[in-house]
């Protein structure tokens, strides 16, 4: 089961600053993901609360003290048999909400988390094994995700209005 | 006369949604051979739309609500779940306030 963590709990829409770090360990060719902050705390990652196991982490990309920007990494949080949280990382559910029950939002806090160099989501944007970042293509495609599931909410507003006029429009049918 | 109006939108944003879910499979097509103009167009649609869209849903789900009386008030009706369901639309994947600007 896997979640995407990009919020966090001092940053929504200001995605630019997110404080959660992927800093490049060249020794043991590996990222350590570390949130320096409780602000920095993935907050509201869908099914977080309770069994995602991985989930695409955004982070600041820092390789020899330099900033890259926000790129997605691969972390394991979870125990795929036990679902107990993995070293480093502790994490929890959001509690009650307003609505929206079936999705099991939740939080999430990394202390130097060590995943390999492979997990940078490297399709179009790649560090290689000296520490050298290149970009492929357009760095801005790495957003077009969000592009995506904006597309399903312009359906889902079609349909949600849909719904809710049924139920309307047959009462006023009905009524006298 | 609040229903028809609503029923006109809402069969409006389900053609939007074609228009704008075929852009995306372009973009998509484009992204592989390398072409990204798609990129900056696409944003400018998904933004607007998600904000508009989710925001007049939300507001008509509540006018509709309104519409029918102690029905619409009643649990058995669906409309409180329908509320309750929608209401995260005009937060996440871009709060409303900030994607209309």
């Amino acid at each position: 089961m896997g979640t995407y963590a990009q919020t966090e709990l001092g940053h929504g829409s200001d995605v630019r600053n997110l404080e959660t770090t992927a800093t490049y360990d060249k020794a043991t060719d590996e990222f350590v993901v570390n949130c320096p902050t409780p602000t920095a705390t993935k907050w509201w990652p869908g099914d977080m609360g309770l069994f995602s196991t991985h989930g695409a982490v955004y982070a600041q990309l820092i390789i020899d003290g330099k900033k890259y920007g926000v790129m997605p990494f691969m972390v394991q949080f979870r125990d795929t048999e036990t679902f107990m949280p993995c070293k480093g990382v502790t994490c929890g559910d959001m509690g009650p909400k307003f609505g929206y029950q079936s999705k099991n939002n939740g939080w999430l806090h990394m202390d130097n988390v060590r995943i390999p160099r492979e997990n940078l989501f490297m399709k179009f944007t790649r560090v290689d094994n000296q520490g050298n970042f290149s970009v492929a293509g357009d760095i801005r495609v790495l957003y077009s995700v969000m592009m995506n599931i904006r597309t399903q909410i312009v359906l889902q507003s079609s349909w949600g209005l849909a719904k809710a006029l049924t139920i309307g429009v047959r009462y006023s049918a009905v009524r006298r | 006369m609040k229903l028809v109006p609503l029923l006109a939108t809402s069969i409006a944003f389900g053609v939007c949604h074609a228009f704008t879910i075929r852009k995306y499979n372009q973009l998509l097509v484009d992204i592989k051979s390398q072409k990204f103009e798609l990129l900056d167009q696409m944003h400018h649609f998904t933004s607007g739309f998600k904000s508009v869209f989710s925001q007049f849903t939300m507001d008509g789900i509540l006018s509709i609500r309104q519409s029918i009386g102690g029905a619409g008030y009643s649990a058995w009706s669906g409309l409180p779940y329908a509320i309750d369901d929608f209401s995260p639309q005009v937060t996440y994947e871009g709060d409303n306030t900030v994607m209309a600007q």
